[in-house]
């Protein structure tokens, strides 16, 4: 036992301490926060393009171009940037007084840095509308767009000209688009681009022109004067969802039910991942600077295999730690703790312990058979499948988190820990799983564990000191029998 | 590096109590279908230098794995240190491995303190045997560099230091002196003379038969993972009579003209098999006897003939002895291993090494 502790101590100690471990754990998820606010900052600005709409309104009276060219006026652009800005900024205070974040978060959003952050982020991009005659040729206009795009690419060696000028989509609207034919049915109207146009600016142009086109058609109908009582008729309403639990009403947790699973998951996967990486490198790395033998001299392969593994299991929990840690203290932070419940975080403990021994164990054996990281690749695919089917399935799972499918994956043993950990946290805003369920759960890991182990501990017994050709799983297969 | 009070070695406390510090019975190993210890009686007694030879694949090292209690043997029993296994009593063993490395980031120093804690020596204790034995191999200063730092020789010395750092009763080295220079295989023999000294049982397996005379009072041989010899060094030296009688006539410096007539005198005597002149040097002729013919008198005869300045019966070797009886059973490869056998064919494959 004690020379099992001092194993355990040194494997702890000297991973821990490698400047990859402080690397990979302070700068990794640096890293990602730092992607996820770049990506929200990419996001929220939008392309900045500026350029033009041709239009060719063929309808009577040409009635569509000119409501086109308003929904693309400055001022119109502006004001809706000021619609959705208010939208949001409505959505937000009200999500502020779920959360009883009290009156200076409120106070705080009304500052005018927000607000102007907001416009900022919320200005569309410059377009401006080019009206051509009624009667032009569809075909040479298209003709512009495309020796626009010629341009575009003659621009980068600076001989463009003005930006904004560019035409970059051509709307033809016919004339039948307006007035109905003899049936009654409306045609629809032609958006022609440039290619590889924003898809956001695409939709854009699109819904303004779709608008435009129903607009001009209840106006040039004898039901022009309704125009504002259709349009209020046609607002499509939509409810927001509550569950009814034993407690009473409560929002849906929606996307947040979804997330945490995730999150959930993630944590044993990366902390379990990273750890029997650790592991298999550090057993090759024995047995490769044959210092394996020396090592063997005072403990036997048992307690070696045995003091590894608890070793890197504190690495693991390390890891699980820091990351939870991180996680539930930006839950704390966004006031998201009612998400969180103590006994989902400790059965992640409990399901942490079982993951990491089986995945483990079997790191550890791979290892004990060969010689350098190489030759464990072949051995190391059936382990990475049976890693990646979690992550496969975690949303169907977590949408039907009691279903059968569910059920059965969480006692299956080496992927039964994941998905245990998947559906608790799912099942919990509506029907938590099973105790029985659980508890089965768990039996079944530590009954896999224990032969999980055992099955590891003959082939590393084997393993250590085989040099020479790299095991198959045969060979694996006749070690087991063989020790 | 600060001074630290050496650890004397200390004489054993209960050495007595035991008479063999292994007991092999009947020991029998297979690998797959290939046998590499076949039934393999051994004793060898509390406080003795053993030397443990044989030819490349004759299972030596298997044997001393399964001595360990690192392999598990198939059949038969053992007894190290009156335990029925070697799992029991491991601080009590000392092992230098054959196949020995060391982790290559850790330093030294504290690599050896974590494999002094490993093998039961007190947390309290550890730095200063360290720090003593560092001193005592000549390391003293690479306490804090990096293990893949230290020549191959260094890391044998640091090597050793792991075997002998929890001051155990029975120490088995593995090919102890294989890379190490001159100076540094004496130093190593000072220290396992040491070690005898203060009463540890020693096994180490050479190749290189002049270490195994100089250190060894016994000898254990196998071949083919059967033992072929298992003899005191003293009775070896009787048994395996001498027939090589070294001659230097008198007067030898008159030139080669007299010198081959000597020459000529001594092969026509009619105990002498064959006569080899030295090339080089003072002339020397090394007499070999026919099989069966007297020592003694042959020597009162060679006087007659020949003025002689110098005349010498020459000891048996051990490397006559060896390459004698691996020869004798067929051979395995000798010392250079070119001619496998099956067991060390076995060896150089997957299975064993």
């Amino acid at each position: 036992m004690r020379r099992t502790i001092h194993v355990a101590i040194r494997e702890y100690v000297t991973t821990v301490a490698s400047k990859g471990f402080v690397f990979g754990v302070v700068f990794v998820p640096l890293i990602i926060i730092i992607a996820i606010f770049a990506t929200k900052a990419i996001m929220g600005s939008g392309p900045s393009l500026a350029g033009t709409i041709l239009v060719i309104d063929q309808s009577s009276g040409e009635i569509v171009a000119p409501l086109i060219e308003s929904k693309f006026s400055k001022e119109s652009q502006e004001a809706s940037s000021a619609a959705n800005a208010a939208a949001i900024k409505k959505l937000a205070s009200d999500k502020l007084k779920e959360l009883n974040l009290g009156e200076d978060a409120a106070k705080a959003l009304q500052s005018p840095a927000i607000e102007a952050a907001m416009k900022d982020a919320l200005a569309g991009p410059q377009l401006t509308v080019l009206r051509l005659a009624a009667d032009s040729n569809v075909e040479s206009a298209k003709l512009t767009l495309r020796l626009a795009e010629l341009g575009a690419s003659g621009l980068e060696n600076g001989m463009g000209s003005d930006n904004a000028a560019k035409p970059i989509a051509l709307l033809v609207i016919p004339s039948s688009a307006i007035s109905p034919d003899g049936a009654g049915d409306y045609s629809t109207f032609s958006l022609f681009t440039i290619p590889k146009l924003d898809f956001q600016i695409q939709a854009e142009i699109n819904a303004a022109a779709g608008q435009s086109v129903v607009d001009a058609r209840i106006a040039s109908s004898d039901l022009k004067n309704d125009a504002d009582r259709i349009r209020k008729m046609l607002a499509r309403p939509r409810a927001e969802v509550k569950s009814v639990t034993a407690k009473g009403e409560t929002k849906s947790m929606g996307d947040a039910a979804m997330l945490m699973p995730m999150a959930f998951m993630f944590l044993l996967w990366i902390s379990i991942f990273t750890a029997g990486q650790y592991l298999l490198t550090t057993t090759i790395e024995e047995k490769s600077s044959r210092v394996m033998e020396i090592l063997l001299s005072a403990v036997s392969p048992m307690q070696l295999m045995t003091g590894k593994i608890i070793g890197q299991m504190g690495v693991g929990l390390t890891l699980l730690l820091i990351y939870a840690g991180l996680g539930v203290g930006s839950l704390a932070v966004l006031n998201f703790m009612h998400l969180l419940d103590y006994t989902s975080l400790a059965l992640l403990i409990v399901f942490f312990l079982i993951a990491f021994l089986l995945i483990a164990s079997m790191m550890a054996a791979v290892g004990s058979a060969v010689q350098d990281l190489r030759e464990a690749q072949s051995l190391m695919t059936p382990i990475m499948l049976i890693l990646m089917v979690p992550l496969m399935l975690w949303m169907p799972i977590s949408r039907n988190p009691n279903g059968m499918f569910a059920t059965i994956c969480s006692m299956l043993p080496p992927i039964s820990p994941f998905v245990m950990v998947i559906r608790i946290p799912a099942a919990a805003g509506t029907v938590p799983v099973p105790v029985w369920q659980i508890a089965l759960s768990i039996g079944i890991g530590i009954l896999s564990v224990l032969v999980t182990v055992w099955a590891a501990s003959k082939i590393f017994r084997v393993g250590v000191l085989m040099y020479g050709k790299p095991p198959n799983f045969r060979t694996l297969v006749k070690w087991l029998r063989m020790a | 590096m600060e001074r630290l009070s050496p650890v004397p070695v200390l004489p054993l406390p209960e050495i007595n109590c035991l008479k063999y510090a292994i007991e092999l019975t009947n020991l029998r190993k297979t690998f797959g279908d290939k046998v590499a210890v076949t039934g393999l009686n051994l004793t060898i007694k509390q406080g003795s230098v053993v030397a443990f030879l044989g030819p490349n694949g004759a299972g030596k090292t298997t044997t001393i794995r399964m001595i360990l209690s690192i392999l598990f043997a198939d059949s038969g029993k053992i007894s190290v240190l009156g335990r029925p296994s070697a799992i029991e009593s491991k601080d009590r063993i000392g092992y230098l491995p054959e196949e020995r490395g060391l982790y290559r980031r850790m330093k030294v120093g504290s690599f050896l303190a974590y494999m002094a804690k490993l093998k039961g020596v007190p947390d309290g204790d550890a730095a200063r045997r360290v720090a003593h034995w560092l001193e005592r191999v000549g390391l003293a200063d690479c306490h804090r560099k990096k293990c893949e730092e230290l020549s191959k020789g260094m890391q044998q010395k640091v090597g050793f230091i792991t075997a002998v750092i929890h001051e155990p009763e029975l120490i088995i080295l593995d090919e102890p002196f294989s890379g190490l220079d001159p100076v540094n295989a004496r130093l190593l023999r000072e220290l396992i003379d040491e070690q005898h000294a203060s009463g540890r049982t020693i096994i180490f397996s050479t190749h290189v038969m002049s270490h195994a005379e100089a250190l060894c009072d016994h000898v254990v041989m196998i071949n083919r993972g059967e033992k072929v010899l298992d003899e005191p060094m003293q009775r070896i030296r009787s048994r395996f009579d001498p027939r090589l009688i070294l001659l230097e006539p008198l007067g030898s410096d008159d030139g080669a003209l007299m010198t081959d007539s000597v020459g000529e005198a001594i092969s026509r005597l009619a105990f002498v098999e064959r006569v080899d002149r030295s090339k080089l040097g003072t002339p020397e002729f090394s007499i070999t006897l026919r099989e069966g013919s007297d020592t003694r008198s042959a020597m009162v005869e060679l006087l007659g003939v020949v003025p002689t300045r110098r005349l010498e019966l020459k000891r048996v070797r051990l490397e006559d002895v060896f390459i004698r009886l691996v020869g004798e059973h067929g051979g395995a490869g000798g010392e250079d291993g070119t001619e496998l056998s099956p067991a060390a064919a076995f060896k150089s494959g997957s299975d064993e090494k």
